[in-house]
């Protein structure tokens, strides 16, 4: 199944959300991605945004995110949102099923790719 | 009498002309695609100030699809390998989301069974401030799983939603309010941001 990135930046686009393909992850048996960001030097569009998935690896690296404009600690990086819906404001012609959630880790930098695979493995023993 | 050692540059030189194919397929596959890419823009050039329609059902079953496009990236150089732990997510902390479910040997499950339910879960989780860090999200689509229009995933964010208290009330920063946005529509303010996951359902342009 297809997914993506969508982020709510401070570009000056004049677009509100932003989004960038990351590949597929299975259906049908556990899987992980991880996220890693970095906060923008306020007033430089330096702000980073990288994603692997556990099946693909590195699928996604930006570096020119302009996060925010403000160098304050209201600014940083201060919430995991555990957010698991269908739209916005529909979820299609069909009933949209069953989906399963075991955690999410957040971590100083980038995890060891083994370990996140071992924890896969472990799930799928369990189910 | 075996000469091991003429075995092994053949062998070798077999290798390098091996990889040296599975580049130039890889290379050929890529310019196939970029080709096929632009070929859309060439086709509706023509009738440029026409906006089509979005087909919510072609862009359904493209979901399943593997995305062209996507290609392996670079590490980048301000992301260092480090594993240390700032916060564990463990499927209790849904234990109080109102969205039902089942929570059994640390997984959460929701099915969603009617087509009007949207929601599986739901929960804004609280993380010491940080300026760089990473989030691996462990999930599981089951075999009835159907993306429809698309959908949100977890991801990291700062909306301002989860402060533990007052988060219905603006932040101050610099004697200005700044509400909770982000999200929703609500465009990102300079101090709000977030950066979810989606799947299914994915365009370019999304306002």
């Amino acid at each position: 199944m297809s997914i993506h990135s969508y982020f709510y930046a401070n570009m000056d686009d004049g677009k509100i959300r932003h989004s960038r393909p990351l590949g597929s992850l299975k259906k049908g048996t556990w899987t992980a991605y991880v996220e890693c960001l970095k906060l923008n030097t306020p007033g430089q569009a330096d702000g980073g945004l990288f994603y692997a998935t556990a099946d693909d690896g590195p699928v996604l690296s930006e570096n020119d995110i302009p996060w925010r404009d403000k160098d304050v600690p209201e600014s940083m990086i201060r919430e995991m949102w555990i957010d698991v819906f269908c739209g916005g404001t529909s979820c299609g012609p069909n009933p949209p099923g069953t989906i399963s959630f075991a955690g999410a880790t957040v971590t100083k930098g980038l995890p060891d790719m083994k370990d996140i695979k071992a924890e896969i493995a472990r799930l799928n023993r369990q189910s | 009498m075996i000469d091991w050692g003429a075995v092994r540059v053949g062998m070798r030189r077999h290798t390098i002309i091996s990889r040296v194919n599975v580049r130039s397929f890889n290379l050929s596959l890529l310019l196939g695609a970029a080709v096929l890419a632009a070929a859309p823009v060439v086709l509706v050039a023509t009738d440029a100030g026409a906006r089509q329609p979005v087909d919510y059902v072609k862009k359904a079953a493209g979901a399943f699809k593997r995305d062209a496009t996507v290609s392996s990236a670079r590490i980048p150089a301000w992301l260092d390998n480090d594993g240390t732990v700032i916060k564990s997510v463990n499927a209790s902390v849904l234990e109080n989301d109102k969205h039902p479910m089942t929570i059994k040997d640390g997984v959460a499950t929701a099915s969603l069974v009617e087509r009007k339910q949207l929601t599986w879960m739901a929960k804004m989780v609280a993380i010491p401030p940080q300026s760089k860090a990473c989030t691996t999200v462990y999930l599981k689509f089951h075999d009835d799983f159907k993306p429809g229009d698309g959908g949100k995933l977890p991801g990291l964010s700062n909306t301002g939603m989860g402060r533990p208290v007052g988060r219905a009330k603006p932040e101050m920063v610099d004697g200005m309010p700044y509400p909770n946005s982000g999200w929703g529509g609500r465009k990102a303010d300079g101090v709000h941001w977030s950066a979810r996951t989606g799947f299914g359902g994915w365009t370019e342009t999304i306002g």
